[in-house]
């Protein structure tokens, strides 16, 4: 498997994918647990199939200590008892934020007024900005079916050690 | 988080999953198609359906045999994983369509059903669609009732 298209060497991508970077550094030093963020990005690429991403997070949650069962349960959390109340919260925000096709309500009050029950002003940004980003990233490599399975997961916490 | 119907309360639902589990015996006792492809179909339908209970079953029960786990982390995001033969890719596929088929899906594709067959003679696809069947059953029981999982032993059911 190759990707359609090598984006980052293209220059526009070059740029994009900087910039894109540099959001990721925002979201993960901002004030929403690690753990949680790296929760609503495999759910996300879960639900969007995106193979890249959801090797890529997986192996970043395992790499930063998240447990075999949890990672296993993202997909179906709703009677699993592995996750908080505000990841609970944070999960049904990815969900619905995902799935924005044609549904007239998009986000609902119920999701959004659960959220607000756990996050602050300042964590609500991040999380709302963190579904975003990830639909996002998803997008663009499902688009160019970018493969799975070489992601290190040591060039990330690199990176952030030296931001 | 509790059960909607307790089984040890109501009578006829441990009787109703005994005749499940009865006709689940078929792809469970010949090695037509591998057990670690069955697994795949029981943990992508799972995930598909939001089935809790059978997630964590399906994972527990894969891990206990050995499964790889980044194989088992990729299931729900199978298409560009390099973990999957071309037998087990066509096994995802079928899975996926045959689980979709509510209101305005179009059923399993020809184009999904000739790679099924590129791998599987009858009896292993006949077997397939079994497991398929079982799983999404077995996922209705579970999410309509609201099974909480986290409780699972391998082996507990058989």
């Amino acid at each position: 498997m190759e990707a359609r298209l090598k984006f980052r060497e293209t220059e526009f991508g070059m740029r994009f994918y900087k910039n894109m970077l540099a959001n990721e550094g925002v979201l993960h030093h901002g004030p929403v647990p690690g753990a949680t963020l790296e929760l609503m990005k495999i759910r996300a690429s879960q639900i969007n199939g995106c193979g890249f991403c959801t090797d890529m997070h997986v192996k970043d949650a395992a790499y930063a200590g998240e447990t075999p069962e949890r990672l296993a349960l993202v997909a179906a959390w709703r009677e699993a008892p592995y996750y908080t109340e505000a990841e609970r919260a944070a999960l049904a925000l990815a969900e619905e934020a995902c799935r924005l096709a044609d549904r007239p309500d998009g986000v609902s009050d119920e999701t959004w007024d659960e959220l607000r029950k756990h996050y602050d002003d300042e964590q609500t940004a991040v999380l709302v900005a963190a579904v975003a980003q990830i639909n996002a990233w998803n997008r663009i490599n499902v688009t160019l079916r970018n493969p799975a399975g070489d992601y290190d997961p040591e060039v990330k916490a690199k990176r952030y050690r030296d931001d | 988080m509790t059960i909607r119907l307790n089984p040890e309360e109501v009578e006829t639902l441990p009787k109703i999953w005994k005749a499940f589990a009865g006709a689940g015996k078929p792809m469970q006792s010949q090695d037509i198609v591998p057990r670690s492809t069955l697994e795949l179909v029981n943990l992508r339908a799972s995930q598909i359906n939001g089935c809790s209970f059978c997630t964590d079953m399906h994972t527990i029960d894969m891990a206990h045999a050995g499964e790889e786990p980044q194989r088992i982390a990729m299931v729900a995001a199978w298409r560009e994983a390099p973990y999957f033969n071309e037998a087990e890719r066509a096994a995802l596929l079928l899975t996926e369509e045959a689980t979709r088929i509510a209101d305005g899906d179009t059923g399993v594709s020809d184009e999904v059903w000739a790679e099924v067959r590129k791998h599987y003679d009858e009896n292993q696809a006949a077997i397939l669609i079994g497991q398929i069947a079982m799983i999404n059953a077995w996922n209705r029981f579970n999410v309509i009732l609201q099974n909480p999982a986290g409780n699972y032993t391998p082996g507990q059911w058989g």
